[in-house]
């Protein structure tokens, strides 16, 4: 079985355990979310922290950035539902599926006791008027007349007309593993909601561990209310599981039925039995593999960093890295296969991905006034200003740069450009660094700036008069070298244009400095050889 | 004005009807990427406009294969 396999299996598990979840069969959004597949548990996790930015913050913002919320909020329900639809389609694609909603919701058991649960309704409507009742009963909350129908409204579920001690009732209800969705939008619309779970009572929790008290608050109302709650358990999931386990044996007898063959009758009732059994362990081993999410990756900048993982391009063999910034998709990174390797080990995680490959992403940003106030850089003749820095891409084709992304600056009546590094240019867009700083990095040569010069040293023990810089007599050009006597000399390497003028005309850089930039390497590269022959030697005259 | 189809929009880029500043203007890009340029104080030029969807389009094959259902995860 390939890890693609394996995944897709793990997948379509959490899919059926999500799809069984399901309170109402035609709204694939009415399940328990914390049973879905990861990603889909975190697109959701994300709909929810935007909704709620959206909710919540929405009277700081800008009118047009309450709008920008708005339109993310509704694009981020939009990628869920389809995420959700997709994976209804392969889960159903799959065939695994034990049981369908609808014949769920047939076996879906009335509340044994509905007009005890009116009559506590409407106690409790009285001391609360004003706020929407649900009435936890089994698996399940209720909620009754003028609350149903708010719900109705609200939330968008079904509503029942049932009689209750022969008075039609409007009975809406949802699964209480929906709550957690329910009740927040209820609270957004602006409803007071109250609700009313059945206490154990510690008394009888001993003796009998499925009956079920009452609050300490209605417990003395009456005694018959109590035995008529006393089936009222709240099962656990386990125990919802005993039922929905039947259902593919009835599903499969029906298929046989089809055939007419008694043999393979029996034969796909095993089959189907030991599929269940598989499935239901698989569900079991999902639902304890399942450990707490690790808290959200925020960077400095207060960017929520989701969705983070690896793909594979679709026609090639490459993996790529992505994650989602605040809900936008990064540019898909390609993967170093190391790294791939160590992420599907687990030994690098999210957050070590993304600070390789989106570092400028999680850097500090400079505030957006560094961009907006003219930029003055200390030039070797007084203070410059850039006038204007820019990105383009070069168009020119005889060019030898073409094609690439340059850095273009106007500082007075000079005007450069420079094919630009793929680091610097995440900083630029990312604002990680100021135009003043990118000059610097990238112009301070053409510039003459000391600052460009100063991060040239030299390794200690060099002296000014072991360094040569004259004009080569055989092609007439400007060169640079050290001589570090019995340790060797460096090549004698060209000395450009600007390099010579910030050495003698502008006198922003030093003899040290140029040695260093040109020749720098080769210097630590002599002065560590014959350290090692030394110790060599010293080592074997012992 | 009703945006242009994303699909259409790419054509007529690759086609050289239009330019990256109408693509991204037309796109829904648009309000990011003019806070991009006004962050960056750089008026919304073409060349602004390529570099901006350089650093944040999803190629179309990336976009299918990020949508696909079968990519590997284990975050």
């Amino acid at each position: 079985m390939t890890g693609h396999e394996n995944v897709n299996n793990d997948r379509l598990s959490e899919a059926e355990a999500y799809f069984d979840s399901l309170i109402n069969p035609n709204d694939l959004y009415s399940g328990d979310k914390t049973l879905l597949p990861k990603d889909l548990y975190d697109e959701w996790d994300n709909l929810l922290t935007i909704e709620e930015d959206y909710h919540t913050e929405q009277r700081y913002y800008h009118p047009d950035e309450r709008k920008e919320y708005a339109e993310r909020a509704r694009l981020a329900r939009v990628n869920f539902k389809k995420s959700l639809d997709s994976l209804y389609q392969d889960y159903i694609s799959s065939g695994i599926q034990t049981v369908s909603a609808n014949e769920k919701l047939m076996t879906k058991s009335e509340t044994p006791d509905s007009l005890t649960l009116m009559r506590q309704f409407d106690e409790m409507n009285k001391k609360h008027p004003d706020a929407i009742l649900l009435f936890r009963a089994k698996d399940e909350y209720l909620t009754y007349r003028q609350d149903a129908v708010k719900a109705k409204q609200i939330l968008g579920l079904e509503i029942e007309s049932i009689k209750i001690g022969g008075v039609k009732t409007e009975v809406a209800s949802f699964k209480h593993n929906a709550l957690d969705t329910y009740l927040p939008r209820l609270v957004r619309a602006g409803m007071r909601v109250a609700i009313c779970e059945q206490l154990e009572d510690p008394k009888q929790k001993k003796t009998e561990k499925e009956d079920v008290g009452k609050s300490p608050k209605e417990a003395p109302h009456s005694k018959s209310d109590e035995t008529q709650l006393t089936n009222t358990t709240m099962p656990r999931k386990k125990k919802e599981k005993a039922p929905e386990q039947e259902q593919p044996k009835v599903k499969a007898e029906a298929k046989t039925e089809m055939k007419a063959e008694t043999k393979a009758e029996v034969k796909t009732e095993a089959k189907a039995e030991k599929k269940q059994d598989v499935k239901s362990e698989q569900k079991q081993e999902t639902q304890q593999e399942r450990k707490p999410r690790e808290p959200q990756m925020v960077t400095v900048n207060g960017d929520k960093v989701t969705h983070g993982h690896a793909f594979q391009g679709k026609d090639s063999q490459d993996w790529y890295f992505t994650a989602r910034l605040n809900g936008n998709q990064l540019k898909p990174q390609k993967m170093d296969p190391a790294d791939l390797a160590a992420y599907q080990k687990k030994e690098m995680t999210v957050p070590q991905l993304m600070e390789r490959y989106y570092p400028t992403k999680l850097m500090e940003k400079v505030p957006e006034v560094a961009f907006k106030t003219p930029n003055v850089l200390p030039g070797p003749e007084g203070n410059m200003t850039i006038d204007k820095f820019n990105v383009y891409k070069e168009k020119d084709q005889e060019r030898p740069d073409f094609g690439k992304y340059k850095f273009y600056a106007q500082i007075g009546e000079n005007k450069m450009s420079t094919v630009a590094s793929r680091q610097d240019l995440n900083a630029y867009f990312d604002r990680v660094m100021t135009p003043g700083q990118l000059v610097e990095k990238n112009f301070g040569e053409r510039l003459h700036l000391s600052s460009h010069y100063q991060q040239f040293r030299l390794p200690e023990g060099v002296e000014n008069e072991q360094i040569r810089i004259a004009k080569d007599r055989s092609d007439g050009k400007w060169k640079v070298s050290v001589d570090l006597g019995e340790r060797g000399k460096t090549e004698k390497k060209e000395l450009s244009f600007d390099d010579g003028y910030s050495l003698y005309k502008t006198k922003t850089a030093t003899r040290e400095q140029i040695a260093a930039k040109y020749v720098g390497d080769e210097v630590k590269s002599l002065l560590a050889t014959p350290a090692m022959k030394m110790e060599k030697s010293a080592s074997m005259k012992m | 004005m009703s945006k242009i189809e994303y699909d259409e929009l790419v054509q007529l880029l690759q086609e050289k009807k239009i330019g990256h500043l109408r693509f991204v203007l037309e796109s829904d890009s648009e309000k990011d990427f003019l806070r991009w340029c006004e962050e960056h104080g750089v008026e919304p030029s073409d060349d602004a406009a390529e570099f901006y969807l350089e650093q944040t389009e999803i190629s179309a094959m990336d976009r299918q294969v990020i949508d696909d259902e079968d990519y590997g995860i284990w975050n």
